[in-house]
Protein backbone atom coordinates (compact mmCIF):
# COMPACT_ATOMS: atom_id res chain seq x y z
CA UNK A 1 0.00 0.00 0.00
CA UNK A 2 1.25 3.57 -0.91
CA UNK A 3 0.54 6.52 1.54
CA UNK A 4 0.76 10.06 0.35
CA UNK A 5 3.07 12.13 2.31
CA UNK A 6 1.92 14.10 4.48
CA UNK A 7 3.69 17.48 4.09
CA UNK A 8 4.51 19.98 6.81
CA UNK A 9 4.01 23.70 6.59
CA UNK A 10 6.04 25.95 8.42
CA UNK A 11 3.54 28.65 10.33
CA UNK A 12 5.84 31.80 8.28
CA UNK A 13 5.72 30.40 5.38
CA UNK A 14 1.78 30.04 5.88
CA UNK A 15 1.25 33.65 6.64
CA UNK A 16 3.44 34.79 4.27
CA UNK A 17 1.17 32.98 2.02
CA UNK A 18 -1.82 34.58 3.64
CA UNK A 19 -0.52 38.20 3.22
CA UNK A 20 0.64 37.34 -0.23
CA UNK A 21 -2.73 36.22 -1.70
CA UNK A 22 -4.55 39.29 0.33
CA UNK A 23 -2.72 41.41 -1.41
CA UNK A 24 -3.28 39.77 -4.32
CA UNK A 25 -7.38 40.37 -4.05
CA UNK A 26 -6.71 43.75 -3.61
CA UNK A 27 -5.04 43.59 -6.76
CA UNK A 28 -8.14 42.80 -8.80
CA UNK A 29 -10.33 44.43 -11.14
CA UNK A 30 -13.27 45.47 -9.09
CA UNK A 31 -16.50 43.77 -10.73
CA UNK A 32 -18.07 46.69 -11.62
CA UNK A 33 -14.82 47.63 -13.25
CA UNK A 34 -14.77 43.95 -15.28
CA UNK A 35 -18.37 44.40 -16.42
CA UNK A 36 -18.07 47.77 -17.45
CA UNK A 37 -15.21 46.36 -19.67
CA UNK A 38 -17.33 43.46 -20.70
CA UNK A 39 -20.00 45.76 -22.33
CA UNK A 40 -18.23 47.35 -24.00
CA UNK A 41 -16.13 44.53 -25.39
CA UNK A 42 -19.67 42.95 -26.30
CA UNK A 43 -20.33 46.04 -28.42
CA UNK A 44 -17.72 46.26 -30.22
CA UNK A 45 -17.81 42.26 -31.27
CA UNK A 46 -21.35 42.76 -31.64
CA UNK A 47 -21.38 45.71 -33.54
CA UNK B 1 -7.54 39.07 -19.56
CA UNK B 2 -8.52 35.62 -20.37
CA UNK B 3 -5.64 33.99 -18.28
CA UNK B 4 -6.01 36.13 -15.08
CA UNK B 5 -3.43 37.89 -14.54
CA UNK B 6 -4.82 41.31 -15.48
CA UNK B 7 -4.02 43.50 -12.49
CA UNK B 8 -5.66 46.72 -10.92
CA UNK B 9 -3.16 49.60 -12.13
CA UNK B 10 -0.83 51.90 -9.89
CA UNK B 11 -1.77 55.18 -9.50
CA UNK B 12 -2.61 56.84 -13.31
CA UNK B 13 -2.06 53.88 -15.48
CA UNK B 14 -5.17 52.27 -16.96
CA UNK B 15 -5.68 48.56 -17.49
CA UNK B 16 -5.96 47.32 -21.26
CA UNK B 17 -8.33 44.86 -22.69
CA UNK B 18 -6.92 42.80 -25.68
CA UNK B 19 -9.22 41.76 -28.50
CA UNK B 20 -7.64 39.83 -31.53
CA UNK B 21 -9.45 40.26 -34.76
CA UNK B 22 -8.92 37.32 -36.59
CA UNK B 23 -10.03 37.43 -40.41
CA UNK B 24 -10.48 34.41 -42.89
CA UNK B 25 -8.05 35.80 -45.23
CA UNK B 26 -4.68 35.27 -46.73
CA UNK B 27 -2.22 37.60 -45.36
CA UNK B 28 -0.80 37.12 -49.57
CA UNK B 29 -4.54 38.96 -49.96
CA UNK B 30 -2.95 42.00 -48.30
CA UNK B 31 0.32 43.09 -50.51
CA UNK B 32 0.77 46.16 -47.99
CA UNK B 33 -0.34 44.69 -44.45
CA UNK B 34 -0.66 47.95 -43.33
CA UNK B 35 -4.29 48.13 -45.58
CA UNK B 36 -5.79 45.48 -42.70
CA UNK B 37 -5.04 47.61 -40.17
CA UNK B 38 -6.14 50.92 -42.25
CA UNK B 39 -9.46 48.59 -42.81
CA UNK B 40 -10.53 47.80 -39.57
CA UNK B 41 -9.49 51.49 -38.77
CA UNK B 42 -11.99 52.49 -40.92
CA UNK B 43 -14.60 50.06 -39.79
CA UNK B 44 -14.65 51.59 -36.57
CA UNK B 45 -14.24 55.08 -37.61
CA UNK B 46 -17.18 54.70 -38.98
CA UNK B 47 -18.86 54.49 -35.96
CA UNK B 48 -19.88 57.77 -34.05
CA UNK B 49 -19.58 55.71 -30.36
CA UNK B 50 -15.60 55.46 -31.37
CA UNK B 51 -14.99 58.92 -33.03
CA UNK B 52 -12.23 60.46 -30.59
CA UNK B 53 -11.89 57.95 -28.94
CA UNK B 54 -9.37 56.02 -31.71
CA UNK B 55 -5.71 55.93 -31.76
CA UNK B 56 -3.42 54.19 -33.77
CA UNK B 57 -0.66 51.66 -32.75
CA UNK B 58 2.15 49.78 -34.26
CA UNK B 59 -0.11 47.02 -34.06
CA UNK B 60 -3.37 47.12 -33.01
CA UNK B 61 -6.17 50.13 -33.10
CA UNK B 62 -6.84 51.48 -29.43
CA UNK B 63 -10.04 52.60 -28.50
CA UNK B 64 -9.92 54.95 -25.37
CA UNK B 65 -12.14 54.98 -22.97
CA UNK B 66 -11.36 58.21 -20.93
CA UNK B 67 -10.21 57.60 -17.12
CA UNK B 68 -11.09 53.80 -17.27
CA UNK B 69 -9.36 51.58 -19.36
CA UNK B 70 -7.84 50.78 -23.05
CA UNK B 71 -8.90 48.45 -25.39
CA UNK B 72 -6.30 47.22 -28.05
CA UNK B 73 -7.95 45.11 -31.17
CA UNK B 74 -5.20 43.89 -33.44
CA UNK B 75 -6.23 42.85 -36.20
CA UNK B 76 -4.67 39.30 -37.68
CA UNK B 77 -4.98 36.57 -40.55
CA UNK B 78 -4.20 32.84 -39.69
CA UNK B 79 -0.67 32.02 -41.13
CA UNK B 80 -1.51 29.13 -44.03
CA UNK B 81 2.11 27.24 -42.77
CA UNK B 82 2.26 27.96 -39.17
CA UNK B 83 0.69 25.72 -36.71
CA UNK B 84 1.36 25.23 -33.20
CA UNK B 85 1.15 22.05 -30.87
CA UNK B 86 -2.37 22.42 -30.66
CA UNK B 87 -2.45 22.01 -34.26
CA UNK B 88 -4.12 25.30 -34.64
CA UNK B 89 -3.08 28.37 -37.43
CA UNK B 90 -0.85 31.17 -35.69
CA UNK B 91 -1.39 34.53 -36.80
CA UNK B 92 0.16 36.97 -38.97
CA UNK B 93 -0.41 40.69 -37.54
CA UNK B 94 1.13 44.00 -39.63
CA UNK B 95 3.39 45.59 -38.52
CA UNK B 96 3.52 49.53 -39.23
CA UNK B 97 7.02 50.14 -37.85
CA UNK B 98 8.12 47.37 -39.91
CA UNK B 99 5.74 47.23 -42.58
CA UNK B 100 5.75 43.64 -42.57
CA UNK B 101 3.33 40.89 -40.86
CA UNK B 102 4.77 39.65 -37.85
CA UNK B 103 3.93 36.50 -36.29
CA UNK B 104 1.91 35.71 -33.20
CA UNK B 105 -0.41 33.14 -31.58
CA UNK B 106 -2.51 34.68 -28.66
CA UNK B 107 -4.82 31.70 -27.99
CA UNK B 108 -2.25 29.26 -28.34
CA UNK B 109 -0.39 31.27 -25.92
CA UNK B 110 -3.56 31.31 -23.30
CA UNK B 111 -3.75 27.88 -23.70
CA UNK B 112 -0.66 26.93 -22.88
CA UNK B 113 -0.36 29.38 -20.31
CA UNK B 114 -3.62 27.89 -19.08
CA UNK B 115 -1.71 24.43 -19.16
CA UNK B 116 1.11 25.60 -17.52
CA UNK B 117 -1.36 27.27 -14.27
CA UNK B 118 -3.29 24.40 -13.85
CA UNK B 119 -2.20 22.97 -10.09
CA UNK B 120 -4.48 20.01 -8.20
CA UNK B 121 -6.74 22.18 -6.48
CA UNK B 122 -8.11 24.65 -9.58
CA UNK B 123 -9.46 24.11 -12.75
CA UNK B 124 -10.40 26.63 -15.20
CA UNK B 125 -13.55 27.34 -17.42
CA UNK B 126 -13.05 27.87 -21.01
CA UNK B 127 -13.90 30.52 -23.06
CA UNK B 128 -12.83 31.35 -26.25
CA UNK B 129 -14.88 34.05 -27.81
CA UNK B 130 -16.58 36.40 -25.17
CA UNK B 131 -15.09 38.12 -22.63
CA UNK B 132 -14.50 35.58 -19.90
CA UNK B 133 -16.12 36.40 -17.16
CA UNK B 134 -13.54 37.90 -14.14
CA UNK B 135 -12.75 35.19 -11.81
CA UNK B 136 -13.23 35.24 -8.56
CA UNK B 137 -9.14 35.42 -6.40
CA UNK B 138 -10.34 32.14 -4.46
CA UNK B 139 -10.75 30.32 -7.86
CA UNK B 140 -7.27 31.53 -9.69
CA UNK B 141 -4.78 29.21 -9.50
CA UNK B 142 -1.26 30.09 -7.91
CA UNK B 143 0.80 31.12 -11.24
CA UNK B 144 -1.81 33.81 -12.18
CA UNK B 145 -1.86 35.09 -8.69
CA UNK B 146 2.26 34.82 -9.01
CA UNK B 147 2.04 36.86 -11.65
CA UNK B 148 -0.03 39.40 -10.45
CA UNK B 149 2.39 40.38 -7.57
CA UNK B 150 5.20 40.35 -10.43
CA UNK B 151 3.38 43.18 -12.32
CA UNK B 152 2.43 44.85 -9.22
CA UNK B 153 5.89 44.58 -7.74
CA UNK B 154 7.45 45.61 -11.30
CA UNK B 155 5.03 48.76 -11.27
CA UNK B 156 5.84 49.94 -7.80
CA UNK B 157 9.83 49.48 -8.34
CA UNK B 158 10.00 50.93 -11.70
CA UNK B 159 7.48 53.74 -10.98
CA UNK B 160 9.60 56.51 -12.11
CA UNK B 161 9.89 54.91 -15.25
CA UNK B 162 7.57 55.21 -18.31
CA UNK B 163 5.43 51.89 -18.30
CA UNK B 164 6.81 51.64 -22.11
CA UNK B 165 10.73 51.22 -20.29
CA UNK B 166 9.43 49.18 -17.64
CA UNK B 167 9.56 45.03 -18.78
CA UNK B 168 6.21 43.62 -20.68
CA UNK B 169 3.76 41.89 -18.76
CA UNK B 170 4.08 38.92 -21.62
CA UNK B 171 7.36 38.41 -20.82
CA UNK B 172 7.23 37.76 -17.60
CA UNK B 173 3.92 35.98 -17.64
CA UNK B 174 6.02 33.38 -20.25
CA UNK B 175 9.50 33.36 -17.55
CA UNK B 176 6.68 32.71 -14.85
CA UNK B 177 4.79 30.00 -16.67
CA UNK B 178 7.77 28.53 -17.79
CA UNK B 179 9.44 28.29 -14.57
CA UNK B 180 6.59 27.75 -12.88
CA UNK B 181 7.34 23.96 -10.19
CA UNK B 182 3.67 23.54 -9.60
CA UNK B 183 2.99 24.88 -5.99
CA UNK B 184 0.01 25.68 -4.50
CA UNK B 185 1.99 28.05 -2.51
CA UNK B 186 2.36 31.68 -3.87
CA UNK B 187 5.84 32.27 -2.04
CA UNK B 188 7.23 29.07 -2.58
CA UNK B 189 6.28 29.32 -6.62
CA UNK B 190 6.72 32.92 -6.37
CA UNK B 191 10.32 32.18 -5.23
CA UNK B 192 11.63 29.62 -7.13
CA UNK B 193 10.49 31.22 -10.27
CA UNK B 194 12.19 34.32 -9.94
CA UNK B 195 15.44 32.30 -8.28
CA UNK B 196 14.99 30.87 -11.88
CA UNK B 197 14.96 34.03 -14.16
CA UNK B 198 17.90 35.29 -12.20
CA UNK B 199 19.63 31.96 -12.88
CA UNK B 200 19.14 32.59 -16.24
CA UNK B 201 20.06 36.61 -16.56
CA UNK B 202 23.27 36.47 -14.50
CA UNK B 203 25.39 36.35 -17.26
CA UNK B 204 26.54 38.98 -19.73
CA UNK B 205 24.45 37.12 -23.02
CA UNK B 206 21.23 38.49 -23.27
CA UNK B 207 18.17 36.20 -22.57
CA UNK B 208 15.63 35.88 -25.51
CA UNK B 209 11.88 35.21 -24.63
CA UNK B 210 9.94 33.18 -27.30
CA UNK B 211 6.64 32.75 -27.71
CA UNK B 212 5.87 28.79 -26.56
CA UNK B 213 3.26 28.23 -29.39
CA UNK B 214 5.09 30.16 -31.63
CA UNK B 215 9.01 30.35 -32.14
CA UNK B 216 8.70 32.75 -34.87
CA UNK B 217 7.33 35.66 -31.98
CA UNK B 218 9.80 37.18 -29.93
CA UNK B 219 8.35 38.88 -27.06
CA UNK B 220 11.59 40.29 -25.96
CA UNK B 221 12.63 41.71 -29.37
CA UNK B 222 12.37 45.25 -28.08
CA UNK B 223 15.86 44.20 -25.63
CA UNK B 224 17.63 43.19 -29.11
CA UNK B 225 17.45 47.34 -30.10
CA UNK B 226 17.34 48.51 -26.87
CA UNK B 227 20.26 47.48 -23.93
CA UNK B 228 19.03 49.80 -21.49
CA UNK B 229 15.44 48.40 -21.60
CA UNK B 230 17.09 44.52 -21.04
CA UNK B 231 19.73 46.22 -17.83
CA UNK B 232 16.21 47.74 -16.34
CA UNK B 233 14.88 44.21 -16.73
CA UNK B 234 17.79 42.53 -15.30
CA UNK B 235 18.02 45.20 -12.28
CA UNK B 236 14.46 44.09 -11.64
CA UNK B 237 14.78 40.71 -10.82
CA UNK B 238 17.83 41.46 -8.46
CA UNK B 239 15.60 43.57 -6.37
CA UNK B 240 12.59 41.48 -6.59
CA UNK B 241 15.79 38.48 -5.64
CA UNK B 242 17.05 40.48 -2.68
CA UNK B 243 13.42 41.63 -1.67
CA UNK B 244 12.78 37.81 -1.64
CA UNK B 245 15.32 37.12 0.54
CA UNK B 246 15.05 39.94 3.09
CA UNK B 247 11.47 39.17 3.45
CA UNK B 248 12.75 35.27 4.10
CA UNK B 249 14.72 36.96 7.17
CA UNK B 250 11.88 39.27 8.68
CA UNK B 251 10.82 38.28 12.21
CA UNK B 252 7.36 39.75 13.43
CA UNK B 253 4.62 40.91 11.63
CA UNK B 254 5.69 44.75 11.42
CA UNK B 255 8.54 44.09 9.85
CA UNK B 256 6.87 41.53 7.26
CA UNK B 257 4.57 44.58 6.91
CA UNK B 258 7.61 47.07 6.92
CA UNK B 259 8.79 44.25 3.68
CA UNK B 260 6.11 43.66 1.95
CA UNK B 261 5.30 47.62 1.75
CA UNK B 262 8.39 48.31 -0.01
CA UNK B 263 7.63 45.62 -2.63
CA UNK B 264 4.27 45.86 -3.49
CA UNK B 265 3.12 49.41 -2.20
CA UNK B 266 1.97 51.09 1.26
CA UNK B 267 -1.67 51.77 0.42
CA UNK B 268 -2.12 47.59 -0.12
CA UNK B 269 -0.41 46.74 2.32
CA UNK B 270 -1.47 48.60 5.25
CA UNK B 271 -5.11 47.39 4.30
CA UNK B 272 -3.90 43.61 4.16
CA UNK B 273 -2.08 43.72 7.62
CA UNK B 274 -4.96 45.77 8.59
CA UNK B 275 -7.43 42.57 7.71
CA UNK B 276 -5.00 40.15 8.88
CA UNK B 277 -4.48 41.58 12.39
CA UNK B 278 -8.28 41.47 12.64
CA UNK B 279 -8.43 38.16 11.52
CA UNK B 280 -6.15 36.82 13.85
CA UNK B 281 -8.05 39.08 16.73
CA UNK B 282 -11.50 37.49 15.79
CA UNK B 283 -9.70 34.08 16.11
CA UNK B 284 -8.08 35.09 19.67
CA UNK B 285 -11.52 35.70 20.67
CA UNK B 286 -12.76 32.34 20.13
CA UNK B 287 -9.60 30.41 21.28
CA UNK B 288 -8.19 29.15 18.40
CA UNK B 289 -4.86 30.71 17.63
CA UNK B 290 -1.42 30.36 19.82
CA UNK B 291 2.28 31.34 19.51
CA UNK B 292 4.35 28.55 19.23
CA UNK B 293 8.09 29.12 20.64
CA UNK B 294 9.03 31.15 18.03
CA UNK B 295 6.47 33.66 18.41
CA UNK B 296 4.63 33.19 15.14
CA UNK B 297 0.98 32.62 15.29
CA UNK B 298 -0.54 29.33 14.50
CA UNK B 299 -3.82 27.66 14.94
CA UNK B 300 -3.97 25.69 18.13
CA UNK B 301 -3.49 22.50 16.40
CA UNK B 302 -0.05 23.10 16.53
CA UNK B 303 1.20 20.82 19.54
CA UNK B 304 3.75 22.48 21.97
CA UNK B 305 1.74 26.17 21.52
CA UNK B 306 0.36 27.95 23.88
CA UNK B 307 -2.88 29.68 23.50
CA UNK B 308 -3.14 33.35 23.65
CA UNK B 309 -5.36 34.51 26.23
CA UNK B 310 -8.35 37.26 24.59
CA UNK B 311 -7.31 40.41 26.03
CA UNK B 312 -10.30 42.20 27.01
CA UNK B 313 -8.69 45.60 27.45
CA UNK B 314 -10.59 45.50 30.63
CA UNK B 315 -7.50 45.51 33.48
CA UNK B 316 -7.49 42.45 36.05
CA UNK B 317 -10.95 40.92 35.28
Amino acid sequence: MTMKPVLSRSPFLSELDDLLNGIGVKLQISPTEHDEAKRRYDTITNG
Amino acid sequence: MRIGTTVKPKGEDEYDVDLVCELKADPSDFPNPIDLLDMVEERLRANQTYDGKIERKNRCIRINYANEFHMDILPACPSPSNFDFHGEHCLKVPDCTLEDWKDSNPKGYAKWFEGKARDATVEFRKSIEALPEQQAYEDLATLPRVVQLMKRNRDVILEDLDAKDRPISIVLTTLAAHYYNGSPSVIDALEYIVFNIRLHTVGTQRIKVLNPTNKEEDFSERWANDAKLYDTFVGWVDNLASSLEALRKTQGLPEIAAQLKVMFGENVTNFVVEDHLKRLTDLRKTGSVATTASGIIVLTETPKSNPIPYNTFHGNE
